[in-house]
């Protein structure tokens, strides 16, 4: 009886023994190992806005329509923007008129210039036979005469001059008209190229916003177009997790949706979550809780996973916002 | 096993299911152990019970997951 | 396992103080049992950050008990109804979002359903209803604003309560566990001796019939006794629910072959104050053997086997001394009257031999063979209790609903929640009104407690051991008062109130004027179901319904006479055994109701007895066509009778029987039919039985003498 009664009581003990060790071991591998159900598939998105104002003439997508670089999302009614470069391009035909008619009044204030010249030459090389003319055969009148002649001539050769070097100024300034002028139809051709709204990346179309009709206002977002190639997960991590968590970590990714297997590696994480507990009050003061869990719980910090694109099982949609369940096999201590 | 399972769109946790599977699979043990007398044969049945509920679901939870 | 105590005698002044100090260590290790899973309940809901650990903790205290079964029982039914409950509270939500109106409507009728559920089945199915009706309530009503949110609340309330019920059932299981498996043994055992003991002595000589009463409430009480702690039992032990099979045969043996017994020893009285010494001395005379054979000490340990040879000797014995006995006997009449006891007797003591091997089969340490039929025990059930249980409810809550809405009372939910709760857990109580004021002032000072515990300790302290420190001794004076009998409803209020009040939360809020509010609205809410109580009085233990369970234990006669015979012993014995043993429940012992209900219960199990016995040998015989109409007219005349009892329908089941008394005695194979009709017309001629008032106002007494 006594042996029978200490058989019983070892085949308990030796039967809670291992309840023990196998219910820590589970424990340990549910609670700390690193993986989270908690995992989301993010993507960059860039907000698609118009560049130039306008009513939209054509949609050329389709809601969740894939897209490469470049293609042509909608358009925006190029008709005002047409006109607009015709008048850039009248413009610039007049400002080049300008300056032609500024080359040709150069020319003639040159000629004019030269005209004086030859006059005040010639009053000067008279003013000059005068002078030296035996002082009885010329009254000193005339010598006088001749001189201010002379110098007559030579202040408007001067005035001629100045005339050449302003047709010169006036047709600096017609040439700059005409770059400017340039520039206004290139701005006008920008317009104009920008109503042609196009995918800066490949990606999908997403939230179409925007029909034939509407009217596009500059800098408002009317699609959302989806990076294709930019797709990663954010796994929110428990706090108590993350010490076996490092860069560079294989994740095994299990998506809910038709729980299809994906890989990738951990790429970051992050370095900061706001304190719940601790928002800010009036004043910029900290609004603390007063009162403490009575049990801690940990905390959830985002892990960014990078998503091995290269080995995406055929067929796998993904679509950011899914959820999906990490787990990461630590790499062996180095 | 995935670790997280819909159920008419309700999120399961995997566990859940190894619990309730283990839940069952001890009923069975138990009966069989009532049937034959086997806990005669320990100190404390329903801490053997209870460690031997352990036992399945820890290693059926440690081997699925 | 032998129970036997191997301990030397104490004096008797040391043996009161070790009782007591038992008595107190029981008392204490219930404390520290249910504190246990309290604390650990809570701990593990905020661990596991669901949203209301509060009612994870508070599951723990309302499964929280004694045995080890009964928490698992309360917990497995506790479970089902939270899981019906939930579903259709998500159902109602869903056909009624934001239409509080027909919200409230649907709300009460499932409330009203529910109380019908728990009203018939009365055992612990009742629960799974109880649950079931105010699960909804508690996962519906909170939602009512926000439709959206009922299947978090939904989730959210499962979670907790099965997070709750699993760590009771762990803890109760483990920890020190009470088991009633020794209990059950004990009873069985009990049962066994006190049944043998009882026949063994019987066999000496008449027993006055008042003695018989007794005897026969004490085996009914034992019957229901048994299988009450076999349906909890079954929970806690594995062997004892491998075993089940065999208990439920034991007992169906056991009520078997105590009505047989029971008619044997009036039908003795009856031959001898009928003045017929001859056959009545004849019939003890042949019971004889059976006294010797059962005459071994029974203690603890002795197998019942022992008693199984020593029948057959006795049986062989009895078959033959009964032709000379027989032959002793010149009167016809005696003769006819001898071998209506001698059937009745090689009758009794098959079902004795039988009734011993089930015995012998369930002290065998090791099972044989599985069981060939399966015995279930009926409950004797009332449809219309269960009725009226569903309007009263349903009616209630429905005037709450509106009193809530026409009052515009922004804490009312709660309000209803907790009378729903209580009309939902007292439903089923006999007094309910008294007991629902009891919680009311328990609640009170629960609510009291509470305050005093968050705002004086509570915020003292820091942590979940700190947290435990500050709860516990408010908890335990709940805990202590909830085992107290006198106590037992005030403490469970004060302990629902304590910890429904303090409202334990990760991290915890302290809000002065909210927890008033709530608190408030509490025991309104306790206050309105008490007051429901008391102005609609549950019709357990009503007299209106004593009356009807009376009427439908007399309407077992007509079971017995039309319903089909497969497996009709079995639920005619548990049908009457679970409606006596209600009725009795529920009268007070040796009031004027009491007797003449016991009086009908022994008229109506004798004759069901004898004339299920009577079908089972007509249906083997070839009868003429005349003889069946006779025999179908004589057992369709005393279902009448029993069904509505007067002087005209008395007189025509007697003529029936009489009749059917002589169309059978013409043919010699339908003379094995004779024993049972003569035992129900001695039965119907009994001057002393509760048929006496519908008799003709000359009783004659030689009316049994003539009897053919």
């Amino acid at each position: 009886m006594k042996l029978a009664s200490l058989a019983r009581l070892v085949v308990t003990v030796l039967v809670v023994l291992l309840a023990v060790l196998i219910g820590h071991a589970l424990w340990k591998h549910y609670m700390y190992s690193p993986w989270t159900r908690d995992g989301r598939v993010r993507a960059e998105v860039v907000r698609i806005a118009p560049d130039v104002a306008g009513l939209v003439s054509e949609v050329k997508v389709l809601d969740n329509q894939v897209v490469k670089k470049g293609d042509l999302l909608f358009v925006i009614d190029r008709a005002r923007y047409l006109n607009a470069v015709a008048q850039a391009e009248a413009n610039l035909a007049a400002a080049e008129a300008s300056a032609r008619a500024a080359g040709a009044s150069i020319n003639a204030a040159s000629a004019g210039a030269n005209q004086t010249k030859v006059n005040y030459d010639n009053y000067a090389a008279q003013s000059e036979r005068r002078q030296k003319l035996i002082n009885n055969v010329i009254s000193a009148e005339d010598r006088a005469n001749a001189q201010a002649a002379a110098n007559a001539a030579h202040a408007a050769w001067q005035q001629a001059q100045a005339s050449t070097r302003q047709a010169g100024a006036g047709q600096q300034q017609a040439l700059a008209a005409v770059t400017q002028a340039q520039v206004e139809l290139a701005a006008a051709q920008l317009n104009l190229d920008r109503t042609e709204v196009r995918a800066p990346v490949d990606g999908y179309v997403t939230n179409l916003d925007i029909r034939v009709g509407d009217y596009a206002s500059t800098g408002t977002p009317r699609l959302a177009l989806i990076d294709s190639h930019s797709y990663w997960i954010y796994g929110y991590f428990e706090e108590t997790k993350l010490p076996t968590v490092r860069v560079g970590d294989k994740v095994d990714i299990r998506l809910l949706a038709g729980g299809a297997r994906l890989t990738g590696t951990v790429e970051s994480i992050a370095r900061g979550i706001t304190d719940a507990d601790n928002p800010t009050g009036a004043d910029l003061l900290s609004d603390v809780n007063p009162t403490f869990n009575w049990v801690r719980l940990a905390q959830r910090v985002p892990v960014r996973v990078k998503i091995d694109a290269d080995h995406l099982p055929a067929g796998t949609v993904l679509a950011a916002g899914m959820t999906a369940t990490l787990i990461v096999h630590p790499a062996p201590a180095r | 096993m995935p670790r997280e399972i819909a159920l008419g769109d309700a999120l399961v946790p995997g566990l859940l299911l190894v619990f309730i599977g283990s839940m069952l699979l001890l009923w069975g043990l138990d009966w069989l152990a009532g049937r034959y007398g086997l806990y005669r044969y320990v100190w404390h049945p329903s801490l053997v019970r209870i460690a031997a509920f352990i036992c399945v679901f820890g290693s059926l939870g440690l081997l699925l997951f | 396992m032998s129970m036997t105590d191997t301990g030397t005698p104490l004096p008797a002044s040391r043996r009161v103080v070790v009782d007591t100090l038992h008595e107190e260590a029981g008392t204490w290790l219930f404390v520290f049992k249910t504190l246990l899973a309290f604390y650990i309940t809570g701990w593990l809901a905020m661990r596991l950050s669901l949203p209301a650990p509060t009612s994870a903790m508070l599951t723990t205290i309302i499964v929280a008990s004694r045995q080890t079964g009964m928490v698992l029982a309360k917990s497995f039914y506790r479970a089902i109804g939270t899981l019906g409950g939930a579903l259709v509270a998500v159902l109602i939500v869903a056909a009624f979002p934001q239409e509080r109106e027909w919200f409230l409507v649907a709300m009460s009728l499932w409330l009203g359903i529910c109380a019908g559920g728990a009203t018939f089945f009365r055992n612990f199915k009742a629960y799974a209803f109880v649950l079931g009706g105010y699960t909804a309530a508690i996962v519906g009503l909170p939602v009512i604003d926000h439709p959206p949110a009922i299947f978090d609340s939904a989730v959210a309330r499962l979670s907790e309560v099965l997070l709750g019920l699993l760590v009771s059932g762990v803890v109760s299981d483990v920890v020190f566990p009470s088991k009633m498996r020794d209990v059950l043994r004990r009873t069985a055992r009990d049962q066994f001796a006190h049944f043998i003991t009882f026949v063994q002595g019987a066999t000496g000589g008449s027993i006055p019939r008042e003695q018989l009463e007794r005897a026969h409430l004490r085996f009914v009480r034992d019957a229901v006794a048994l299988e009450d702690l076999r349906s909890s039992v079954i929970f806690e032990d594995a062997e004892a629910r491998a075993r089940s099979g065999h208990m439920e045969l034991y007992n169906q043996r056991f009520m078997a072959s105590s009505t047989t017994f029971q008619s044997l020893h009036h039908l003795i009285n009856r031959l001898a104050r009928a003045g017929r010494k001859a056959s009545a001395q004849a019939l003890i005379q042949l019971y004889a053997p059976i006294g010797t054979a059962l005459a071994a000490p029974i203690e603890a340990g002795t197998a019942a086997k022992i008693f199984l040879p020593r029948l057959v000797q006795a049986r062989k014995a009895m078959q033959a001394n009964a032709p000379v006995l027989r032959e002793s006997m010149a009167d016809t009449t005696d003769r006819r009257d001898f071998d209506t006891g001698a059937a009745l007797q090689l009758r009794f003591i098959d079902e004795l031999y039988d009734f011993v091997d089930a015995a012998a089969a369930l002290q065998a340490p090791q099972l044989t063979g599985g069981v060939a039929e399966r015995m279930r025990f009926v409950r004797g059930n009332d449809v219309a209790g269960a009725l009226l249980a569903t309007t009263r409810t349903t009616v209630t809550m429905l005037l709450l609903g509106v009193f809530w809405i026409e009052s515009a009372w922004p804490v009312g939910s709660g309000a209803m929640l907790l009378a729903t709760v209580f009309a939902a857990l007292f439903a089923v109580t006999p007094n309910a009104a008294s007991v629902t004021s009891s919680v009311l002032l328990g609640y009170v000072l629960g609510v009291a407690m509470g305050f005093a515990c968050v705002f004086f300790v509570l915020t003292r302290m820091d942590g979940y051991g700190l947290l435990v420190a500050g709860t516990a001794p408010f908890m335990i004076v709940c805990v202590v008062m909830m085992i107290r009998p006198s106590l037992a409803s005030s403490g469970l209020g004060a302990a629902i109130g304590f910890v429904n009040v303090v409202g334990l939360q990760n991290p915890m809020v302290f809000d002065p004027v909210s927890l008033i509010n709530n608190g408030m609205a509490q025991i309104v809410g306790v206050g309105a179901a008490a007051v429901a109580f008391l102005l609609v009085p549950p019709a357990i233990g009503s007299i209106w319904l004593r009356r009807r369970q009376l009427e439908r234990l007399r309407r077992q006669v007509a079971l017995a006479a039309e319903a089909p015979l497969p497996g009709l012993r079995q639920r005619f014995e548990s049908v009457n055994h679970d409606l006596f043993s209600q009725v009795v429940a529920q009268t007070q012992q040796g009031s004027a109701d009491s007797r003449a209900l016991i009086a009908w219960a022994l008229a109506v199990h004798e004759t069901g007895r004898a004339m299920i016995e009577l079908r089972l040998a007509m249906s083997g015989l070839d009868m003429t066509i005349s003889t069946q109409r006779i025999m179908d007219d004589a057992v369709q005349a005393l279902a009448r009778f029993y069904e509505q009892p007067d002087a005209k329908r008395y007189l025509l089941a007697r003529d029936a029987v009489a009749t059917a008394i002589a169309a059978t005695s013409e043919a010699e194979h339908t003379c094995v039919l004779l024993d049972n009709l003569h035992l129900i017309r001695l039965a119907l001629l009994d001057g002393e039985s509760v048929l006496a008032a519908y008799m003709p106002q000359m009783p004659n007494p030689e009316e049994i003498a003539h009897a053919p």
